[in-house]
């Protein structure tokens, strides 16, 4: 039985960008529980890495609290906010690999931080996952000799490795396009069946219609506030 | 006149500043050592992910910089080890050179010129690296997977630095009084047996001696580390001030190797 608690709180938060200060959305009340799939339409605003790094818990809201499984992320020790983001999957809309790390290390690299599930059993999960985001197994090239599509997939493999709790999606489809969207949309319904939320932010007007994705809340940035959109 | 005055006024509040700022660097270094020694002692912290950076690093610092430092090692045994045996074999007083290597070569020469290549080569190396991760948001998406990069850049970087420093002095130290000794006989200068040159070396080698070496290579190492991480990690707006922080970097590890390797000499 699942505990009674929601995968992400957002409670009347005012998140800030940690860069350059700025108020960037203000009044922010989102509930993720277990097995949902929010989808914020960011509009003009190239917001995506301010509201992930306030979901993970990187930047501290300059109002209300942010909690992940029940933890207030500004309560939560270092060390084990580090343990909570483990449990975190995550595609960046900046590509920002490890340069001297070949991408199959790169893939695996959260998983052997955070646990000890035998290298082999990682291995043969990221092969497969990069198989059905298509990919002919898992690379072995560094970042610079991949083209960004490629490395796109390989994101999206990277955040559905392991058992995460809640997987934040900034563009998946970035240089893709609907052609991601199968594989994408499988493992998505397979992590909710296992109880994982999933926040997807977006700019494309067309993901917001799409019948592939069952969405269980629908945001818009209007202004500096999120608001519900109509389904 | 007022130029003057103003001057004199402004005199004592730079040099605050400047102590000031000084002591903060200096306080900052000592906190972050100890935070690298009591974290490397947490065996939670050598993970696996952390395990293979820190096998990386002491393949990088350590056995990529074998070959230069054996090639550097050979030409102060010709210049130093070969030229100590040839004047004190013309002099007669061959029983001075255990003493002559042991107090120059041991405890003073090596471990600084091993400590200046390392900073050099991988400590410069260090600073890019970092300064250019921390640039383009690789850091911040370590931090995003709930990798501390204290744990995972920092810790292996400078552990590294230490051991490879430690390992390379044992290296060159090696290296110089063997090419020394092999070219003194090759020229046919050397009235010694290789086990009596040894013998004579190492009967001057007493605890200190070892002290030294062990002082002098892993704490540089250490801070030279921490120096290198600390002001890699400090790039912080743009890729153009890499070049601005590696010659400061320079001047405050061979500041740095300095000011310990004086504090030991005079310890012990």
């Amino acid at each position: 039985m699942r505990p009674q608690k929601s995968v992400i709180e957002i409670d009347n938060a005012t998140i800030v960008d940690d860069k350059t200060g700025n108020i960037t959305i203000s009044g922010v009340t989102l509930y993720l529980n277990f097995g949902e799939l929010a989808l914020i339409h960011l509009g003009q605003r190239d917001v995506y890495s301010v509201i992930g790094d306030a979901c993970a818990g990187l930047t501290t809201p300059m109002v209300g609290a942010i909690s992940f499984l029940g933890h207030n992320w500004s309560r939560t020790s270092p060390d084990h906010a580090n343990a909570l983001r483990g449990l975190i999957g995550r595609v960046f809309k900046t590509s920002n690999w490890i340069d001297y790390m070949v991408l199959s290390d790169a893939i695996l690299l959260s998983q052997l931080h955070h646990t000890r599930r035998p290298t082999k059993e990682i291995r043969d999960e990221a092969m497969k996952l990069c198989r059905i985001f298509g990919l002919p197994g898992l690379p072995t090239r560094r970042p610079e000799n991949m083209l960004s599509m490629d490395l796109q997939r390989i994101a999206c493999a990277r955040a559905f490795l392991g058992r995460p709790r809640l997987i934040i999606l900034e563009e998946p489809t970035l240089n893709l396009g609907r052609e991601i969207l199968p594989g994408l949309t499988k493992k998505i319904n397979e992590v909710r069946d296992r109880g994982a939320g999933v926040l997807w932010m977006t700019q494309n007007d067309s993901i917001l219609r799409e019948p592939y994705l069952d969405c269980t809340y629908r945001f818009r940035i209007v202004g500096s506030a999120l608001v519900e959109a109509a389904a | 006149m007022t130029l003057l005055m103003n001057f004199m006024r402004n005199l004592p509040a730079s040099i605050g500043e400047s102590v000031i700022g000084i002591w903060n660097r200096l306080s900052y270094l000592i906190s972050i050592s100890f935070a690298i020694i009591i974290q490397s002692l947490r065996p939670i912290n050598w993970r696996r992910s952390v395990r293979k950076e820190f096998i990386r690093q002491c393949y990088f610092t350590g056995a990529r910089a074998l070959n230069f430092i054996a090639v550097l090692a050979m030409l102060v045994g010709l210049g130093m080890v070969f030229q100590a045996i040839f004047w004190l074999n013309m002099a007669g007083q061959e029983e001075y050179i255990g003493t002559f290597i042991v107090l120059v070569l041991v405890r003073e020469i090596i471990p600084i010129l091993v400590a200046l290549i390392l900073i050099g080569r991988s400590g410069s190396a260090i600073v890019a690296e970092l300064g250019t991760m921390q640039i383009s948001g690789q850091v911040r998406m370590l931090d995003a997977q709930g990798i501390d990069p204290f744990i995972f850049l920092v810790l292996p970087r400078v552990t590294a630095m230490a051991l490879s420093m430690f390992c390379l002095t044992v290296a060159f130290l090696a290296v110089a009084l063997g090419s020394g000794f092999f070219f003194a006989h090759l020229i046919g200068i050397g009235k010694l047996s290789l086990m009596q040159f040894i013998n004579i070396v190492l009967m001057k080698m007493g605890p200190s001696e070892y002290a030294v070496i062990m002082l002098k290579t892993f704490f540089p190492g250490l801070v030279i580390g921490i120096i290198c991480c600390t002001n890699g990690l400090g790039v912080a707006y743009s890729a153009t001030e890499v070049p601005r922080v590696l010659p400061e970097t320079f001047t405050q590890c061979v500041l740095a190797l300095f000011v310990i390797s004086v504090c030991i000499s005079i310890v012990l």
